[in-house]
């Protein structure tokens, strides 16, 4: 007799088939896996009717029947070619289907001390620092996806730069999807640890050409130590049928900097979770983001920002470009503590819609528990302006390109503060191509 | 050049415009003035292919052809140019990337070849000294950060750049100081020609004494009703609209 498994129990069954045990894995990780495997159960998959999800149903992927990533998937040179940008000159690090890839990746000499690997190959050599800080941010108990990465991640990467060093060189780590992604779920981790005045620019890239639904899991964890600075760009190109859910914790410290810009093009559904731990006074977040979406495709950004040191700029400023049926949502969620004096937070979530069948929600939650701060958030949802379309096509221009000239002006706000250069004027190029696409 | 015959246009359900006529032969300056809101802009922005406004009937002729059919872009690229009278300003979008997409769509339109930027900066320069419009200001963004004087010479900065065969002017004198009048003036006097039109909306003589139009025309309630040399905006100036309504209220009580 054949069972159909329910919905739920699919899910659960892919959790078994790809709950992990790395080579020479260590005890505490293999505790920690048995204990997300039973939150991932009891939590399930998270529905519309759970007030974070709202807007945002994962219907699809319970439907599917997902199986975990072989670790030899074969990636195509044009995928690969994803993980490139003319004139970037940096190091390279290439996961396909969440499983480190050394022939596809390239080496660059990094300061002494400079740790940039597989994480996976970092708890194989018993690093303390993993050891130390994996896991220490996340809440696997309370996140659906965290518990899956949790327990049924194969790989990511650990990023280390030690106290005083400042890298030089970009460090790109490029997460693939193989052209036989279709049906495969793969979950990564990735732990990036600043020391005390260290200093790194970080491009990730999530890509992918094949069909067929599948499952990019990530979730970072980012220690900013004193005064330490780091600029991030994520670059989300994933393919068109393709489920992409991030969740990443940035914990800093005094005086710290992260700079942390998304840009969104592919994918079919898209979620990121931010959680920014501003615990040092003086230290400054700024988390921006982009998406340009078409079709049915939707991004859902959740932000949560807590604020618990005093004299604590946060900024975040999401911009969208929705066509066709494409959708976003965006939550921003800033929490003062009452420690936490002169903060400065400010929010804005801006959606251009460019047809009526669109759709944009934004939700700004503060809840504000000190006296002397400064808290601002706007949120709009407007349509290209008709006047400067009419001056533009005045002047002879036609509607497509007057339109496409009044998108790139309003997507420039962020795509002009991407401070990599090559990847600044590669996503100028996919927004040129994007647009094109967009009847 | 261009012919207007009988044009009737409403904006949202009110009709603005109540069959209007005008003829403009290439080679002439027009001038219209008329008291606010009897449809000057009205008028500008219909013969550009605003959508705001729905015409009800007549036609706009340029060269013969009917261009109400045709959309905004096209006419512009055919050769119709509006100074606006509030231009707009378009943040992000670049002055002269924004006006070497216009040329080149214009000239593409007209069978040359696009101007690379290197040449199109040529152009422009040599055309922002007409109107002494500063470089500093082309580099940003379409009229953002603009005074309401350089807002306008940027308007006679593009119609110098794009050499438009008709050119409607909504009342780009407003806002200027006297020397920025006389450099718009003369900037456009450099553009008049055997084979150009222009038609100057002002509720100024002032401005007429530089740019000496061939014809005046008084537009009042959304039709031309009086026609006449330049004079006729010196009188104007004089004894004011009043004068124009009273003869008007007699024309249609002698027609009644
Ligand atoms: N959206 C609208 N709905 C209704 N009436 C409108 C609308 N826009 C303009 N109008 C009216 O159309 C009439 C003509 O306006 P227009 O701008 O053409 O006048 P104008 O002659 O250019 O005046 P001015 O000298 O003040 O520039 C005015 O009475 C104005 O109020
Ligand atoms: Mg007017």
């Amino acid at each position: 007799m054949t069972q159909t498994l329910t919905k739920a129990a699919r899910f659960a069954d892919l959790l078994d088939k790809s709950r992990a045990t790395l080579a020479n894995e260590p005890a505490w990780l293999a505790e920690r896996r048995a204990r997300a495997a039973e939150s991932f159960a009891e939590l399930g998959l998270p529905t519309t009717r759970h007030e974070d999800w709202r807007y945002t149903s994962l219907a699809r992927l319970e439907d599917a029947e997902l199986v975990p990533a072989a670790d030899n998937a074969k990636a195509s040179p044009a995928t690969l070619a994803l993980a490139e940008y003319a004139g970037l000159d940096a190091v390279l690090l290439v996961f396909v289907d969440g499983h480190y890839r050394a022939e596809y990746s390239r080496a660059a000499a990094l300061p002494a001390g400079v740790v940039l690997k597989s994480l996976a190959a970092a708890i194989r050599d018993g690093s303390p620092l993993v050891a130390e800080k994996l896991g220490r941010l996340t809440k696997p108990e309370r996140h659906s996806f965290t518990a899956l990465a949790e327990a049924t991640f194969r790989d990511g990467f650990l990023l280390h730069v030690p106290d005083g060093v400042e890298v030089a060189t970009p460090i790109h780590v490029a997460f693939l999807s193989s052209d036989t992604a279709a049906g495969v779920a793969a979950s990564a981790r990735n732990l990036i640890v600043l020391g005390a005045g260290a200093q790194a620019t970080l491009i990730e890239t999530h890509a992918g050409l094949g069909a067929g639904l599948h499952l990019k899991n990530v979730v970072t964890e980012i220690r900013a130590a004193v005064g330490a600075r780091l600029d991030r760009i994520v670059l989300q190109r994933e393919s068109p049928e393709a489920v992409h859910v991030s969740t990443t914790h940035v914990y800093q410290e005094r005086e710290s900097l992260v700079r942390s810009h998304t840009i969104d093009l592919g994918g079919a559904l898209v979620r990121h979770n931010l959680v920014g731990d501003l615990d040092g006074e003086a230290c400054e977040a700024i988390f921006n983001g982009l998406y340009v979406l078409r079709g049915t495709q939707s991004v859902d950004n959740f932000m949560w920002v807590e604020h618990r040191k005093e004299n604590i700029p946060s900024h975040e400023l999401y911009k969208g470009v929705l066509a066709d049926k494409a959708s976003a949502v965006f939550t921003g969620r800033i929490y003062v503590h009452p420690e936490a004096q002169k903060t400065d937070a400010k929010q804005t979530n801006q959606n251009l819609l460019l047809s009526d069948s669109a759709r944009a929600n934004a939700r700004p939650q503060l809840e504000i528990y000190a006296d002397d701060v400064k808290c601002t958030h706007g949120a709009t949802i407007g349509q290209l302006d008709a006047a400067a379309q009419f001056y533009l096509e005045s002047r002879g221009i036609d509607p497509r390109t007057a339109r496409n000239m009044l998108v790139k002006a309003f997507a420039n706000d962020i795509v002009e503060r991407l401070e990599v250069e090559p990847v600044r004027e590669a996503v100028e190029a996919l927004l040129d191509q994007r647009l094109a696409e967009m009847s | 050049m261009l012919e207007i015959r009988n044009l009737r246009a409403t904006i949202e359900g009110n009709e603005i415009l109540h069959g209007l006529n005008l003829t403009v032969k290439a080679g002439e300056v027009h001038a219209i003035m008329g008291p606010n809101g009897s449809g000057k802009s009205t008028l500008a922005r219909v013969i550009a292919g605003s959508e705001d406004y729905e015409v009800t009937g007549g036609e706009v002729l340029f060269d013969g052809e009917n261009i109400l059919e045709l959309e905004a872009d096209e006419r512009a690229r055919r050769g119709i140019f509006m100074a606006f009278q509030y231009p707009v300003e378009i943040p992000g979008v670049g002055n002269t990337y924004f006006l070497r997409q216009a040329l080149n769509a214009v000239r593409k339109e007209r069978g040359l070849d696009e101007l690379s930027g290197k040449e199109f900066l040529e152009l422009a320069r040599e055309k922002a000294r007409l109107v002494e419009l500063p470089e500093e200001l082309m580099k940003r963004s379409v009229n953002v950060g603009f005074s309401g004087g350089e807002k306008k010479r940027n308007e006679i900065f593009q119609m110098a750049v794009l050499e438009p065969r008709f050119s409607i002017l909504d009342e780009t004198d407003s806002g200027l100081d006297i020397d920025a009048l006389r450099v718009v003036a003369s900037g456009v006097n450099k553009l008049r020609g055997a084979d150009r039109a222009i038609v100057v909306v002002t509720h100024y003589q002032r401005l007429l004494q530089h740019i000496v139009p061939d014809v005046v025309h008084v537009l009042v309630d959304g039709r031309i009703v009086k026609t006449g040399d330049k004079d006729l905006a010196e009188h104007l100036e004089e004894v004011g609209y009043a004068w124009v309504d009273g003869e008007l209220k007699a024309a249609q009580a002698a027609q009644a």
